[in-house]
């Protein structure tokens, strides 16, 4: 992770880039280097008997790539894509193995340099068995920004744990409006 | 010396299993009425790469382990010693033991095989013992175990003399005649004179010889065999002779007539005996074994040929297309059909790589049959066929223990005694024929004996018994014997050593299902049994047939579809279990409507507007539905497991013409999920009229 890691030259502080996107008008983030590219939506192969939210197949340049709907995924209310719908092509190593899946967004937004200072650790929930794909909140322009990690974004077994996300950022919104 | 050794580990790793595989091989050639002394060489030139090896990489057990064992090669091949089967056996163990410890290297312990003190205590034996000994251990049968001399280590003081005369060359090869003489001075006292009458004149000196010799006097309770040791890395250059003074030669032929089995030679025995187990282990290590592929050179040239040609006409093409006019056109189209040919060619090429001869699935199995036709008292003649027969990597490193099995079961069941054999008027050897073929686009591999046959009384009761036959149901012969590929089936009561580990022979049909493949038994009673594993030439492409699944589009492998057909109204039966059933010929063939098992929408109304495909599983045939037939064409297999995961009733996917993924179905998984309680509630709840 330290070659990832940009190092201020005056401050010495330390950042990384991050890519961030926008479902149902609020911000996450994702970190660039994880990123691959990013696709228009195009209609995949449906694969049968599974959760609603992984949309499918698609054929990238001759590898077989998942596509799953963060948004569904996350629980968010079902919108129709549209035109800026875009797939974020995520790669990350797991147990030595790059893995990459297409996380359906509704829109890319920007790209940060976020200090590592600047992120806030995601309130623990006691019920949670296991490590959050949410790896930190960040508050740009006085937004708040949902840092995942795509790493346990790809995990599978992880998945399960994503429905706690919503529960996650009314608490921070509250902290912050305090 | 601040490179980092362990980056090369894994190479010296690999290269040690491979040269075992070779001293494996070449022991089973040696035999000790008539020695060839080539065999003798190749075996010692793998101990002493291993040596080598482990000596580079500061393995210091493992280098003193192999040198015992280079040693008496070395006597061996110099005639010093007769080859005895004491010494191929204990041969073999080594090489067992030395597997399992390059396995324990490859995972980072630094434990030794427990064996492996003892098989040291043999060698040593065997090197310190004369030629009288040896016929005394020859006479015995179950000599090496229970033999064990005491190593003549601990000799009083004794007085070496060594002239060492070092090759011109040593410096060079980073050998130091300074560090040889600090080891030696490690095991006693030592003396040294340098001779300088060879030195040339000043003028002549070349600064990287040497030409200095050496007389070494040394007094210590080494043995010869140490003394040589210090001098390994120079000795095939260098002339060394070693003297020793007389009053201590005495003392070794007497030390040798205490051949008693004592209590610390039992416990050696049950040492040795132990490495018996080792095989096993290794089977169960042996993915780890191979991660690296070797290719002739011949498919590399191939391969680079066509790419030269392909840049070639790409080149052409570019040329083309810089100023591209009307007239041009033929040469386009010209280039394009070129292209298109090398595409192909080159896919068949990078195909070939993958491709190893079936040899290395053979491998173990010489090996194997020679020691359990020892064990088991029986006299088979091993015969192999069709080696060379290529075969895709994957496939092969997961045919190896189906075969290992079946081998395995013929030996143990197949094969009868001796005694058996004389009494039925078979010849005393038992025949064991291992072939590997090309038949139309398939591999076959054919595991046959000419034992006993498959015992088919036997076998229909015990089915019953399991459950897995109806007792009121008329079976024939070829259905009998299927049954022996049912789960939960096994004719041996008791779990043998050597088959029935709880491997059933539904294992060794699951793994070559997986492989796309298939198994049959033939047999005929006393005569013996065939068992034959039919496989796909490659996993990576295969025929396929599209199908349409509402608006969805499939893939099944050609291989398995039978048939397709269209019903009509009426030819459906429901059975009471929601089942749906109809008659091909004489034949019920339960229908599987996929839409279902898929969760899709379909278009169909009825079973009539649909087509029926007869697939076959097993010993079993299906009839599939689905709403059309599209075109059949060869697909090349992408996995799904990659970037996700295992996804059930799909084996994986491909990519049409089109440029749109279409997932290929798993006939195998889709039964068995039909089969399962959960579908059958869902089945209940069908929409469509039949």
């Amino acid at each position: 992770m330290d070659n990832r890691t940009l190092t201020d030259i005056d401050t010495g502080e330390k950042s990384t880039q991050f890519l961030t996107f926008i479902m149902a008008d609020e911000e996450y983030g994702v970190e660039i280097l994880d990123v691959q590219e990013i696709r228009g939506w195009e209609p995949c192969t449906e694969i049968p008997n599974m959760p609603e939210y992984v949309k499918g197949v698609i054929n990238l340049r001759g590898t077989i790539v998942p596509i799953v709907d963060l948004r569904q995924k996350f629980g968010l209310n079902n919108i129709e894509y549209s035109a800026t719908t875009v797939v974020i092509v995520v790669m990350v190593l797991v147990e030595g193995k790059s893995k990459v899946m297409g996380l359906v967004v509704d829109a890319v937004s920007d790209v940060h340099t976020i200090s590592h200072h600047d992120i806030n650790l995601p309130p623990q929930l006691g019920q949670s068995d296991g490590p959050s794909v949410i790896r930190g909140l960040v508050s740009i322009n006085n937004k708040m920004v949902v840092l995942l990690s795509s790493s346990l974004l790809l995990d599978l077994e992880q998945f399960k744990n994503m429905e706690q996300i919503n529960t996650h950022r009314t608490e921070h919104a509250i902290a912050v409006n305090d | 010396m601040d490179i980092d050794l362990k980056q090369f580990h894994h190479v010296f790793i690999e290269e040690c299993v491979e040269g075992l595989e070779v001293m494996e091989t070449e022991l089973l050639k040696l035999n000790p009425g008539a020695v060839d002394s080539e065999v003798i060489n190749t075996i010692f030139r793998v101990a002493h790469s291993i040596k080598g090896g482990a000596g580079t990489f500061g393995f210091n057990q493992l280098t003193e382990f192999t040198h015992v064992a280079e040693a008496l090669l070395d006597d061996l091949r110099a005639g010093k010693l007769t080859l005895i089967d004491g010494h191929i056996s204990l041969f073999f163990k080594t090489v067992d033991c030395l597997r399992e410890w390059i396995l324990r290297l490859a995972s980072d312990s630094e434990s030794i095989p427990e064996e492996a003190e003892a098989l040291k205590l043999q060698y040593n034996s065997f090197l310190q013992v004369d030629e009288y000994q040896q016929q005394i251990l020859a006479s015995n049968d179950e000599i090496t175990p229970e033999v064990v001399l005491p190593i003549v280590n601990h000799l009083e003081d004794g007085y070496w003399l060594i002239n060492f005369i070092p090759g011109k060359d040593i410096l060079k090869q980073g050998n130091e005649p300074r560090l040889m003489f600090a080891e030696l001075q490690d095991m006693g006292e030592l003396k040294v004179t340098p001779k300088l009458t060879a030195i040339p004149r000043w003028s002549d000196v070349l600064p990287e010889d040497i030409y200095v010799s050496w007389d070494l006097e040394l007094i210590s309770q080494v043995s010869e065999l140490q003394i040589k040791e210090a001098f390994e890395w120079v000795e095939d250059d260098s002339t060394i002779t070693i003297t020793h003074s007389s009053a201590i030669q005495a003392v070794i032929p007497a030390s040798c007539q205490n051949i008693v089995p004592t209590a610390d030679n039992k416990e050696s025995t049950l040492a040795v005996l132990s490495t018996q187990v080792s095989p096993q282990k290794i089977t169960n290590n042996k993915s780890t074994e191979t991660s690296s592929i070797r290719v002739s050179i011949d498919k590399v040239d191939a391969l680079i040929n066509m790419v030269g040609e392909l840049v070639i006409t790409q080149a052409m093409l570019g040329e083309l297309g810089q100023d591209f006019s009307a007239d041009k056109l033929s040469a386009l189209k010209k280039g394009l059909i070129q292209l298109s040919q090398h595409t192909r060619e080159m896919q068949d090429s990078v195909m070939k790589i993958r491709m190893l001869p079936i040899q290395f699935a053979f491998n173990r199995i010489p090996r194997m049959v020679r020691d359990l036709s020892e064990q088991l008292g029986k006299n088979v003649l091993l015969r192999m066929h069709g080696e060379e027969t290529e075969l895709d990597k994957i496939m092969l490193e997961k045919l190896s223990d189906p075969i290992v099995h079946l081998v395995r079961n013929a030996l143990d069941h197949g094969i009868e005694t001796i005694e058996e054999r004389k009494l039925t008027g078979k010849s005393d050897v038992a025949c064991l024929d291992i072939s590997a073929f090309h038949q139309g686009g398939e591999i076959i591999v054919e595991i046959r004996d000419d034992g006993r046959g498959l015992n088919r009384a036997k076998i229909h009761a015990k089915a019953i018994e399991k459950g897995i036959a109806k007792e009121d149901q008329h079976y024939s012969h070829s259905q009998i014997d299927e049954l022996i590929f049912a789960p939960g089936f096994s004719t041996v009561e008791t779990v043998s050593d050597i088959s029935g580990r709880g491997v059933g022979m539904d294992v060794v049909k699951k793994n070559i299902e997986s492989l796309g493949g298939d198994i049959q038994v033939e047999s005929n009673d006393g005569e013996g049994s065939c068992f034959s594993i039919r496989l796909p030439l490659t996993l990576s492409i295969m025929d396929g047939q599209l199908i349409k699944i509402g608006n969805k589009t499939y893939v099944l492998p050609i291989m398995s579809i039978i048939e397709s057909l269209q019903l009509k109204d009426g030819m459906v039966t429901k059975l009471a279990d929601q089942t749906e059933v109809f008659k091909l010929r004489d034949e019920f063939i339960p229908i599987i409507r996929l839409y279902q098992v898929l969760n899709h929408e379909t278009s169909l109304e009825r079973i009539s507007d649909g087509l029926l495909v007869v697939v076959e599983s097993g010993a079993n045939k299906y009839g599939l539905l689905v709403d059309d037939l599209a075109a059949q064409q060869q697909v090349v297999i992408k996995n799904l497991e990659d970037n996700f995961m295992k996804v059930s009733c799909v084996s994986g996917a491909t990519i049409l013409g089109n440029g749109t993924v279409a997932l290929i179905l798993d006939i195998t998984d889709i039964i068995k999920r039909i089969t399962s309680k959960q579908y059958l509630q869902q089945s209940q709840r069908s929409p469509v009229a039949a």
